[in-house]
């Protein structure tokens, strides 16, 4: 018998009881929202604190690059002569007036410079310079990437290609090179992005062999889908979440490779252009167990910079997983 | 193998597929000939591994063929073609997938997928009428116009499945491959599906080749069925005629394994297996695909086929 | 009468979704009687496969039992939360064949040390006499050459061998219940019939309690004692074999008979339930089946219909069985099911029997 009375207030029994069947426009319906890829990721990272706090991080330390050394408005570039250093004495700790304290008398150019406007000059090329090459390498990755693991006749040319490439010195290449090449950013970007795609490529490809076979992809041939159309809707959608990993962390990669050329003197000069990683060759070849604020003042933004790139990677990653999505 | 005066649409002849694994050779389909025609439903049956889906595969170039010739319409489909020659063909004969999650692409709506062939050739003069076209086959599958902006898995497996036959039926083609396309569905929502499919063959008189494990689903929809077994045809003939005097003991296996859902009947029933070595095939007197009667073909040797004639003119005389 | 093993009383099954509460399960309840092979059938997320999972413990992370009993032995299984509690249950008394056998094994180890594992685990056996139990089992499924099969890993195997393995394991614990999750689903309809006889006889002999999941009616009908159809978490109805196929009530009943393609004649199209199964996503007010029901009554709709008592056995739960409701007729093309499937069978070379 029917209990509920009062759903059922506005009908009496005849009512109720007759048929009234199916109706053709509900029987479709889907019942959920709408899914949309990229909403649902950014949730997803949005749910996480740890992302957040890697975001904010990042914001922080890109601020910084750009207002740094406009708070002391102190001089580190001499323009060709037309402005004059603002020196201070050597070994200065912390204080009111150099926050990090100056460069001691064994960092060359760096002697008696302030070195929050250093750090902060050196964040600035650090940033711009990572992420150019960051990006020119993910881009090249990708293209040659995708175009060798779909392409089964470039395999064999690619892998010989491979090894060949793994087998040349690169540091002795780079000495010879930046022998006769300017220390010009470009160069460097240059240097810097003649072989670091391959290792991206590599894995791309290998990513793409695995889903080249699957189902959807040959009815996609049977549909006479063109490789373009294969290879931007069908296979390189399926690996952003890999794609997004490997992008946030090229970025710390990048910044720290500097950082090993600056340690070979392959980097800048260091009177023309400032970065994170000659302050940090200088101060190791500086008294820093002495004057350990030497050895601080890049590492505070070094250490940050590369930890919440890895762990917004990470965050990414699973962001981007469609197997965490609603 | 001419039955009627039916025009022949893909002739496979002398077909050999293997698969290679290193240095390891494994041939599914050996000596195979076929002829389909123009407009019907062929049923083709076996179980997993008895190379029906590499059939259906070799003919829309999935699958190379080792040895023997495919025709479409009388040109050669198979090997080595040249490039507007396979591509042609794309826009003449088009697959319908077995498994409708693995066979839609994820991160693709609904009106990519739908229209990713249109797109491929440009079946269409302007975005406006690609809209109609899509529009169209949705409504003729039974989806809504809403659907096209959603993602593969927001719906159910039946409704993947219509989305899969949509995407092919918009390109128009004049044949459709049907591999096992209602095996991953629950029985209650395969009519729907097959509903669908023998609506566009009349409509357009298209040809089906419908490849499938179960009799009960091809007796259904075919005209004329195809058994096959590791490989081999071992018979074929028209549906009502291979329900009513199967010859071949394959076939008769096949027919005593398909569910009846009487629960009285049902109990009862006695499962007649297999078994190959029950033929004693010999050099002299080997087994070949043979004409029991007009359009009836069973693998036999010449003893069997003896047998099997007689069985089959005394059925045609009302006996048994 | 006959002994309950098995007493399911108002249970209730949730997921935790993103947050959310989902309702799968809803207030279901029967008894599963000793000796008998219960099939539960449905369509896909209809819940059959939570239901048995509960009696295993083995629903996911995310799932709980929002309510009810199970009980077993006068044991009430929906109380066990601890994976300890379960040790001497879930394997050994009851036991689960699942859907896929490509997944099932374990591809690191051998078939016969799968077996062996389970009798040392089990029933303390040495290794040696598990290794000769396990070849026993396997010629008891029908393996042929057990002795030397015995080292085979299950990549050499097809789905209808795997399956056998599988079976030969859940044989091992000599199981009081041995729940089966559409295990031929996956399978050629020739494998199909083979395992099914495999079971059916097996069960002849060890004398457990089947329970059969299955979307397919040609095999309730083949191994089912008694039937239970279930739609959007809930039974919509219940009996034996006989009462559900020649005189079931409930539409959804209906519908899965009437879409039978043995029914099918070749110049009109075939019938089928319209619709998709429902999500869950949405809370389900009144009868989950009335949006695809044509017979569905404007009370289903509103208020979900209670259980009626047809007979002693047959149990269904719809509004068209109140007193109120009007006289509805099953669809003309499952009346006279028996007819109808007799001439299906003889045109399938079947023998048919007078009954």
């Amino acid at each position: 018998m029917v209990k509920n009375i009062d759903q059922v207030i506005d009908h009496n029994y005849e009512d109720l009881f007759t048929i009234v069947g199916t109706s053709e426009e509900n029987i479709e319906k889907l019942e959920t929202a709408p899914y949309s890829y990229w909403r649902e990721t950014f949730k997803q990272l949005w749910k996480n604190p740890l992302a957040i706090l890697c975001v904010i991080g990042i914001i922080v330390l890109v601020l910084m690059a750009i207002v740094g050394p406009w708070i002391k408005q102190y001089n580190i570039y001499t323009n060709g002569g037309t402005v004059s250093l603002d020196e201070f004495e050597p070994y200065l700790p912390p204080n009111a007036d150099n926050w990090l304290g100056t460069g001691g008398t064994k960092m060359g150019y760096f002697k008696g410079l302030d070195l929050w406007t250093l750090v902060w000059y050196g964040t600035r090329l650090s940033l711009i310079l990572g992420t150019v090459i960051a990006l020119i390498d993910t881009f090249l990755g990708l293209l040659i990437g995708s175009l060798w693991g779909y392409f089964k006749w470039l395999d064999p040319i690619m892998l010989e290609l491979r090894n060949f490439i793994n087998n040349i010195p690169t540091l002795l290449l780079y000495i010879l090179l930046m022998k006769f090449l300017e220390r010009s950013f470009w160069t460097l970007v240059f240097v810097m992005c003649m072989f670091g795609w391959m290792g991206l490529a590599g894995f791309i490809r290998n990513q793409i062999i695995i889903i080249r076979n699957r189902e959807y992809n040959i009815a996609s041939q049977t549909l006479g889908s063109s490789p373009k159309a294969m290879i931007t809707h069908n296979l390189l959608p399926y690996l952003i979440s890999v794609i997004v990993t490997v992008v946030s962390t090229a970025i710390p990669a990048a910044i720290s490779a500097e950082v090993g050329l600056s340690f070979f003197n392959l980097s800048f000069r260091a009177h023309e252009n400032v970065t994170l990683g000659q302050l940090l060759t200088a101060a190791t070849s500086d008294a820093w167990q002495t004057y350990p604020y030497l050895l601080i003042a890049p590492m505070i933004v070094l250490v940050p910079l590369t930890v919440t790139f890895f762990y917004l990677g990470l965050a990414l990653a699973d962001a981007t997983d469609p197997k965490n999505h609603r | 193998m001419m039955a009627e005066n039916k025009e022949v649409l893909v002739r496979m002849e002398d077909v050999r597929i293997s698969f290679k694994r290193g240095t390891v050779e494994r041939i599914v389909i050996d000596h195979l000939n076929l002829d389909i025609f123009k407009g019907e439903i062929l049923g083709l049956v076996g179980e997993s591994g008895s190379g029906k889906t590499t059939i259906g595969r070799s003919i829309i170039r999935v699958v190379p063929v080792a040895k023997g010739k495919i025709y479409y319409n009388g040109q050669v489909i198979s090997g080595d073609v040249e490039k507007h020659v396979a591509r042609n063909l794309k826009t003449k004969v088009q697959m319908i997938f077995q498994d409708p999650s693995a066979s839609l692409n994820e991160r693709a709506n609904v009106d990519y997928i739908v229209s990713e062939g249109l797109r491929a050739f440009h079946l269409y003069k302007d975005e406006a009428e690609r809209l109609e076209k899509v529009n169209d086959i949705m409504r003729k599958v039974g989806l809504r116009p809403e659907h096209l902006k959603r993602y593969p898995h927001e719906f159910s497996g039946g409704q993947r499945q219509r989305i899969g036959i949509a995407r092919s039926m918009v390109m128009q083609p004049e044949m459709i491959i049907a591999d096992e396309p209602i095996s991953a569905l629950d029985v209650s929502i395969r009519a729907q599906v097959l509903n669908l499919i023998k609506k566009f063959q009349s409509e357009n008189n298209m040809t089906v080749l419908f490849i499938a494990h179960d009799l009960s689903v091809v007796k259904y929809i075919s005209d004329r069925i195809a058994v096959i077994y590791a490989g081999q045809l071992v018979e074929l003939a028209k549906a009502e005629r291979l329900f009513e005097v199967p010859c071949h003991p394959y076939t008769k296996s096949l027919l005593s394994a398909v569910p009846i859902p009487d629960p009285l009947m049902e109990k009862k029933k006695k499962i007649v297996t297999y078994d190959p070595s029950a033929h004693h095939y010999t050099s002299e007197d080997p087994a070949q695909l043979a004409e029991v009667e007009p359009g009836h073909f069973v693998r036999c040797d010449s003893k069997e086929l003896a047998q099997y004639r007689e069985i089959c003119a005394n059925f045609h005389e009302g006996g048994k | 009468m006959a002994n309950k093993v098995l007493e399911v009383k108002n249970l209730s099954v949730g997921f935790l979704s993103h947050a959310r509460k989902v309702h799968i399960i809803r207030d279901v309840s029967i008894d599963v009687i000793e000796g008998e092979t219960l099939a539960i059938v449905g369509e896909s997320g209809s819940g059959k496969s939570v239901f048995t999972k509960t009696f295993t413990g083995m629903l996911d992370a995310n799932g709980y039992i929002e309510g009810g009993s199970i009980m077993f032995h006068g044991q009430d299984l929906a109380k066990l939360t601890k994976p300890e509690q379960w040790l001497g249950i879930r394997g050994k008394k009851i036991a689960t064949i699942f859907q896929d056998p490509m997944t099932s094994l374990n591809p690191l180890f051998s078939i016969g040390y799968q077996i062996s594992e389970v009798l040392m685990l089990h029933h303390g056996l040495s290794k040696k006499d598990a290794k000769d139990e396990a070849i026993k089992l396997l010629k008891k499924v029908n393996i042929p050459d057990a002795e030397k099969r015995y080292d085979d890993y299950p990549f050499q195997y097809s789905g209808g061998m795997r399956q056998r393995v599988v079976i030969a394991i859940a044989l091992a614990c000599r199981p009081e219940i041995l729940i089966c999750d559409e295990p031929t689903t996956a399978l050629d309809v020739t494998v199909q019939a083979q395992i099914i006889a495999l079971i059916k006889e097996l069960q002849k002999e060890y004398k457990w309690t089947t329970i059969f999941i299955t979307h397919d009616l040609g095999v309730v009908a083949n191994v089912a004692d008694r039937v239970a159809v279930m739609y959007g978490g809930q039974i919509v109805e219940y009996g034996t074999a006989e009462d559900v196929f020649y005189e079931p009530a409930h539409p959804y009943t209906w519908a899965l008979l009437s879409s039978l393609p043995q029914l099918g004649s070749k110049n009109e199209p075939l019938t089928y339930i319209k619709g998709n199964p429902p999500s869950f996503v949405s809370e389900i007010v009144g009868d989950a089946f009335a949006i695809r029901n044509d017979y569905a009554l404007r009370i289903d709709f509103l208020q979900e219909p209670p259980m009626y008592k047809i007979s002693d056995t047959h149990f269904a739960k719809t509004w068209l069985l109140d007193p109120h409701a009007p006289k509805v007729e099953k669809p003309k093309i499952i009346q006279n099911l028996r007819a109808r499937m007799k001439i299906a069978a003889k045109e399938l070379q079947r023998e048919v029997g007078d009954e």
